[in-house]
């Protein structure tokens, strides 16, 4: 997790752990999310995903934050966004900048041009629409290799430049 | 000239022809900081107590504030909103979660 004080440690890294619970879980880092031209600037979640080349956030963290997906731009080229469990529509949001905390407590920003906002998939049952209001924002490749990603402990990952 | 990609105006940068955004900054206050700071720890000390949470909030949305100390929860998110701000609480520093009774391996 981002900004732990940690003993022993670099103080120019980020800083990202995993689930504790009994079955683990994936690796998690926080972020202010800023999107300058709708005024948006929120704390969220990010799954660190090395399989996904594109920062993306699922349609209803993009809702929470006042992003209308109806209103965002398609894709000039036909591309289609899927995955293990299937495939789903996906637009730009575009001009946005993510700000971690860095272990000694300084600010890193990182800017990309866009991210992708992928349409929530029809669920099956109630269960599976609470999960998914829930679901935290992927980081990317786009982020991920700005930085050397070093794991180190069971539960725990560093950003590191 | 410029096109709409969203809400952002993409300007045409004249020497090299690429589009380049051209908007207005956010800034970014201590205060920003501070709550992305409560965020985390709140996300952390959810990520660590995720199987004690599950035993006492099976299937319920919870809402984490100050590292643990208070938990709010609702059958719905709608309702677990209104009890943050009958609170009186941050929306934006609080690690909300939905916790399953058993639990459930994300796989992206």
């Amino acid at each position: 997790m981002l900004a732990l004080a940690l003993p022993r440690r670099r103080d120019d890294r980020l800083g990202a752990h995993t689930d504790l619970g009994s079955q683990g879980g994936p690796l998690l880092v926080t972020a202010l999310f800023v999107c300058d031209h709708l005024s948006i600037k929120m704390p969220q979640r990010f799954i660190v995903d090395t399989g996904s080349v594109h920062t993306t956030l699922p349609e209803t963290k993009a809702r929470e934050l006042g992003v209308n997906f109806d209103t965002l731009e398609t894709y000039k080229v036909k591309l289609k966004m899927g995955g293990i469990g299937g495939g789903t529509d996906a637009r730009m949001l575009g001009g946005v900048r993510l700000v971690f905390t860095a272990t000694d407590n300084s600010s890193v920003e990182e800017q990309l041009q866009f991210v992708h906002v992928l349409r929530d998939p029809p669920t099956r049952n109630e269960d599976e629409r609470k999960i998914l209001a829930t679901l935290p924002c992927i980081l990317g490749l786009d982020i991920i290799r700005r930085f050397t990603l070093r794991f180190e402990e069971k539960n725990f990952a560093y950003f590191e430049r | 000239m410029g096109l709409i990609c969203g809400h952002t105006v993409l300007q045409t940068d004249d020497k090299i022809g690429e589009m380049k955004p051209k908007m207005a900054t956010v800034t970014i206050e201590k205060s920003d900081l501070d709550k992305l700071a409560e965020f985390t720890k709140n996300t952390h000390w959810l990520l660590e107590h995720v199987d004690n949470l599950r035993a006492e909030y099976p299937d319920r949305y919870i809402a984490v504030f100050d590292s643990g100390k208070q938990v709010l929860d609702a059958h719905t998110m709608e309702e677990l909103t209104r009890k943050i701000l009958e609170h009186a609480r941050d929306p934006e520093i609080c690690a909300i979660e939905f916790v399953t009774r058993e639990p459930y391996l994300l796989i992206v």
